[in-house]
């Protein structure tokens, strides 16, 4: 169901089918952002992240005469990013340059009172970015997208045992690499 | 079973609830969030494991999500259906054959003003060439 319409999702792409830009656009703006956060999680380059975003919405589109009356848009759009992805990372040579990854994200210098702030962010996805592509891709699809364990388990056809032990791994990881930043979370 | 077993246990599983969603209630398993509140509301030890979960939620949570480049919006809305064909107005519909008509009707005759001259002036400008230079500037014109 739509959040501030109340507009389902099938109705949405109904509109969407038919040619209705207005449609179209609030499909974007609510998804696109989040398909391309689960990309650039998962592959750990920007432009990589833009061109399985922007194929995953265009999959969308093509299916947008033929959408099923019960089928939520962010799954099934979180689903086709996550394989488009993982067909990549299969395809790649296995090392990644995290640095560079991090840094093409990583916006101009700013002012300095934002610029702790921006470190904390750079490190924190540092540390996202350095974790075992699963663990990340599981913690990105249920902090970051806030998917239930049941969605983000389909997402990325595992069990929910198997997701649960993903995010319990990944966010153990997290801890020991954030400490000093947690320390600081605290104390605020 | 004593009760300060099934306190351990019940603290045990909510450890794990943590370890694996963090501390927004809003992500545990509805079939877990029950059990999780009741024990966050007569143990103090699961508050103090909760705030330690929210810490860590409280970093991973900010970071993530930004809005998408406006190139990459652009794209990605031109493919949509029907962002290619723009609407047209009934009196456009209505108008568009005749002014067609028209408008390859004055094409006609200026073709016919701008060729034959070259025609007579130099021959070897009124080749195939010198018809495209010609009507080379000719908008598009739809049925």
């Amino acid at each position: 169901m739509s959040e501030r319409s109340g507009e389902s999702d099938a109705a949405l792409m109904r509109r969407v089918a038919g040619g209705d830009g207005a449609a179209a656009r609030l499909v974007v703006t609510r998804h696109l952002p989040q398909v391309l956060a689960l990309a650039r999680r998962m592959l750990n380059d920007a432009a990589e992240a833009e061109d399985v975003a922007q194929e995953a919405m265009l999959r969308l589109w093509q299916m947008a005469a033929r959408w099923r009356e019960d089928a939520p848009i962010g799954a099934w759009l979180y689903r086709v990013a996550h394989n488009l992805a993982i067909d990549r990372i299969r395809r790649r040579r296995p090392m990644v340059d995290v640095d560079a990854a991090v840094s093409l994200a990583d916006p101009a210098p700013t002012p300095a009172e934002r610029l702790a702030e921006r470190e904390r962010k750079a490190a924190v996805e540092r540390a996202i970015a350095a974790l075992p592509e699963r663990q990340r891709t599981a913690i990105t699809l249920v902090h970051t997208l806030e998917m239930g364990n049941i969605e983000a388990a389909a997402a990325m056809e595992i069990s929910v045992e198997a997701l649960e032990s993903l995010l319990s791994r990944g966010r153990r990881a997290l801890r020991a690499a954030l400490i000093e930043l947690k320390d600081e979370a605290a104390g605020e | 079973m004593t009760g300060n077993q099934t306190e351990r246990e019940a603290l045990a599983q909510f450890e794990a609830l943590l370890g694996a969603y963090g501390a927004e209630p809003r992500r545990w398993p509805a079939d877990r969030r029950a059990a999780a509140e009741a024990l966050l509301a007569r143990s103090p030890v699961a508050l103090a494991m909760k705030a330690e979960a929210a810490r860590l939620d409280s970093l991973i949570d900010g970071a993530g999500v930004e809005p998408a480049p406006a190139h990459l919006v652009g794209r990605v809305l031109a493919a949509a259906p029907g962002a290619a064909a723009p609407k047209r107005s009934w009196l456009g519909g209505l108008l568009r054959p005749a002014a067609g008509l028209a408008f390859a009707a004055l094409l006609g005759l200026g073709l016919g003003g701008v060729i034959s001259p070259f025609a007579v002036v130099t021959s070897d400008m009124a080749d195939s060439d010198s018809v495209m230079l010609a009507i080379g500037d000719v908008p598009e014109v739809e049925p």
